[in-house]
């Protein structure tokens, strides 16, 4: 999935693009308004977040403009007002979601997850992404969910394509480049602790025990598998 | 502007100014009567002076007639003699012990002037009562002032031995004054009216020219039948001038009566009477009225500077709030990121980290309290309800504070029962439960315990954080909500806080349709927050 990440702030900007990409988004920058409308009209990103303060046309300005050319995209304004009068005014310009800064990493990730379920239920029927199950946990992709028993947890967009990947080489070594050419995509450009950080996040999410992972086993010097 | 102010400044001028009217008007008012007293009462004085003038000049008669009728005969020779040379006597008596004239006598040939006398005084001595007249009581003349009586001495007529007779004859009175003798006979003499009126006019005059109390009045002499006798001065008798003191003369002369008439307009104004002090009391109330106004301005403009000034300070926490969330956004952001990715770090590198994240989280907070309790003063406080779980929020919270509890050493237990889907602002509940925490770890980490507890029924939820610290004594327990108030013993000693979190959450939870108390509890502090939360999904 593509995102259109506006914002002034390059640091705030650049955090954004990062934290995406490790969910397994692609994402383009816009550093003001203008640059958001000309990314949008190029990039067909699959949704935006956008910042409102920033120079030349702010976020409102954009989202207007965006509803114009598209009226499904979602739309996350992510800003640091916090009037009420702002909030109402975004999510009336036809915004999905408004996050305040200063956010924590988890709520973001948890609202943009929110909005690419939304997404991803309105572009495929769940039939064409049947759901699976690894031991107890049931991965049901189109919801970026899974549960066990009552549980319930939520994945990245990433975090399913290794779930997915591990679960149809059910018995097999999945190693580091398939992983990366599967999940990130050829044009990655993978550092050594990457694979390593996501599989660690994920066992600390999916496994009843992290230190003793029944889901992914770790294969010193190759990769992970799942045993089934 | 605003109007309770306006309202506020308006009496705030007014009030003083009718009090103080009024209390002027009646000061001036008594004043003026008290004056108006002094007044009628130096008057009074002064024509009792003219009175005693009066009376001065009879008594000067009675004496020298007596000293006549004492050295002289009984002949009536010689009594004619003696009244070719007594002015002021129009006709000497004789009496005898019967009361019967003994001179002078009718006599078809008489003396004219004897027997026109007799005529005159014939009812005297058909009734004889010449020595048996006394002083009437005096009283004042109708419509006219009572300044006091003049004295009379009456004494029982058998006693007496010489007195005043005043009978009407003709036009006016006429007066007889008689003396008895040892051997009972009284002789007396009839005071000439001419000689008597000039002198008494004479002695007024002088009398009445002594005095210059007052710049216009006039003073009259009226006889019996009211014409006047005298006055002192042409001085007329239009609209302005009013009677204001009369007073009737001593016997013999009690038919006649002084009056003193004054020009008002003019007393007015020689003692700064009823105008002037309207004119005064209206430029005093002016002047206080300016001053008061102007005092009210500057209250005014006092308060607008410091309402302006009081929005500038709050639009500066707000701009400075605003401004810190994006180096704050940051500092989170890669904080929270390097900690996800910290799996293979040391203990000491995760745990400074840990520091740079539970910090940074500490500070959204105080700066999502400012500008709540900003917005709160701006009565710009609002709920965004939507659907959610209310465990979920305190799960959330809890989750924060994890790090900050478990470097206390704080244990927590937790007892979710309000799972159900509601209609709550989330962000104020997290705000909510995020404060109370936060003064748990802040104020009762020695306590080393938090029990939160949470409760629905229907829609109502209930959440309940306790712990084991030192607890709120007794006389700080309502104050614990004010703005700005902080424990001040050893509870907050060191530990540092804004004294804004419980207002904030006190004010949430009731605009959350339910409210925040402080419980009783044996050992530790216990809150309590209740919310209206009506379910989700449900038709009303």
């Amino acid at each position: 999935m593509n995102v259109l990440i506006a914002e002034d702030d390059e640091n705030i900007r650049n955090g954004l693009a990062e934290l995406l990409n490790n969910e397994g988004y692609s994402t383009v920058l816009a550093r003001n308004g203008a640059e958001a409308l000309e990314l949008f009209r190029k990039a067909a990103p699959d949704f935006v977040c956008l910042d409102i303060m920033m120079p030349g046309a702010n976020g409102y300005d954009v989202c207007r403009e965006i509803r114009k050319k598209n009226a499904n995209v979602p739309v996350i304004f992510i800003s640091a007002k916090s009037e009420e009068v702002d909030k109402v005014l975004g999510l009336e310009l036809g915004a999905d979601d408004y996050i305040l800064k200063p956010f924590g990493v988890r709520e973001v990730l948890a609202r943009i997850r929110a909005v690419t379920r939304r997404c991803l239920a309105a572009r495929q029927p769940i039939a064409e992404t049947p759901s699976f199950v690894m031991d107890d946990l049931e991965i049901f992709p189109a919801e970026l969910r899974a549960h066990r028993g009552d549980i319930t947890i939520d994945l990245s967009l990433r975090e399913v394509r290794i779930l997915q990947l591990l679960h149809a080489r059910k018995g097999q070594v999945v190693d580091r480049d398939t992983f990366f050419n599967e999940c990130w995509g050829l044009d990655y450009l993978p550092n050594s602790r990457t694979l390593d950080q996501h599989i660690a996040k994920l066992r600390k999410r999916i496994e009843r025990d992290p230190k003793l992972p029944r889901l992914i086993h770790t294969v010193h010097g190759v990769g992970y598998r799942f045993d089934g | 502007m605003n109007l309770r102010l306006l309202i506020l400044l308006t009496l705030m001028v007014a009030v003083p100014l009718a009090v103080l009217g009024w209390l002027g008007a009646r000061l001036q008012t008594a004043e003026l009567a008290a004056t108006d007293d002094l007044i009628d009462k130096l008057l009074g004085e002064e024509i009792k002076g003219y009175s005693q003038t009066i009376t001065g000049v009879m008594e000067q008669y009675q004496r020298d007639v007596a000293a006549k009728l004492d050295t002289s005969s009984l002949d009536p020779a010689q009594l004619r003699e003696l009244l070719q040379h007594s002015p002021l006597v129009t006709q000497y008596f004789v009496v005898d012990r019967q009361g019967a004239p003994r001179y002078p006598v009718y006599e078809s040939n008489g003396n004219s002037t004897e027997q026109e006398f007799l005529v005159r005084t014939r009812e005297i001595w058909m009734n004889g009562e010449l020595t048996t007249q006394s002083a009437p009581e005096q009283a004042s003349p109708p419509a006219t002032r009572s300044v006091g009586k003049v004295g009379v001495q009456n004494v029982a007529p058998s006693q007496r031995t010489s007195g005043w007779y005043v009978w009407h004859w003709g036009s006016d009175i006429h007066i007889l004054l008689w003396t008895r003798r040892d051997d009972g006979v009284v002789v007396g003499a009839e005071i000439s009216r001419p000689r008597l009126i000039a002198d008494v006019i004479a002695a007024l005059s002088q009398s009445v020219a002594a005095q210059a109390e007052f710049p216009t009045k006039r003073v009259e002499l009226r006889n019996s039948r009211g014409d006047v006798v005298y006055s002192n001065s042409n001085f007329g008798t239009d609209d302005a001038t009013h009677l204001r003191v009369a007073l009737a003369l001593e016997y013999p002369l009690n038919t006649w009566s002084l009056a003193c008439f004054v020009n008002q307009d003019e007393l007015a104004q020689a003692y700064d009477s009823e105008p002037y002090f309207w004119y005064r009391i209206s430029t005093q109330l002016g002047a206080l009225a300016i001053a008061l106004i102007a005092l009210a301005i500057y209250l005014y403009r006092e308060n607008m500077r410091s309402m302006r000034e009081a929005a500038q300070r709050v639009s500066f926490v707000n701009q400075v709030s605003h401004e810190l969330k994006t180096p704050l956004t940051n500092i989170r952001m890669y904080a929270e990121m390097l900690e996800e990715n910290l799996d293979h770090a040391d203990d000491q590198s995760k745990r400074h980290v840990g520091v740079l994240v539970s910090e940074s989280q500490r500070l959204s907070r105080l700066i999502a309290n400012i500008l709540t309790f900003s917005r709160k003063e701006r009565h710009a406080l609002k709920l965004r309800p939507a659907p959610g779980s209310v465990d979920t929020c305190v799960r959330s919270v809890l989750d924060h504070f994890k790090p900050a509890l478990d470097a206390h050493g704080v244990s927590v237990t937790a007892n979710f029962c309000a799972e159900a889907p509601a209609i709550i602002d989330a962000d104020a509940i997290g705000q909510i439960v995020g404060n109370l925490v936060s003064n748990v770890e802040k104020y009762a980490a020695t306590g080393k315990e938090l029990t939160i507890t949470t409760s629905q029924t229907g829609d109502s939820v209930t959440i309940t954080v306790a712990d084991a610290g030192p607890g709120i004594p007794p006389k700080e327990r309502v104050r614990v909500f004010n703005a700005f108030y902080r424990v001040s013993d050893k509870l907050t000693d060191g530990v540092a806080g804004t004294g804004i979190g419980l207002t904030i959450a006190r004010e949430l939870a009731r605009l959350h349709g339910g409210d925040l108390t402080l419980q009783p509890s044996e050992r530790g502090a216990c809150f309590q927050v209740t919310l209206n939360c009506p379910r989700a999904g449900v038709s009303p």
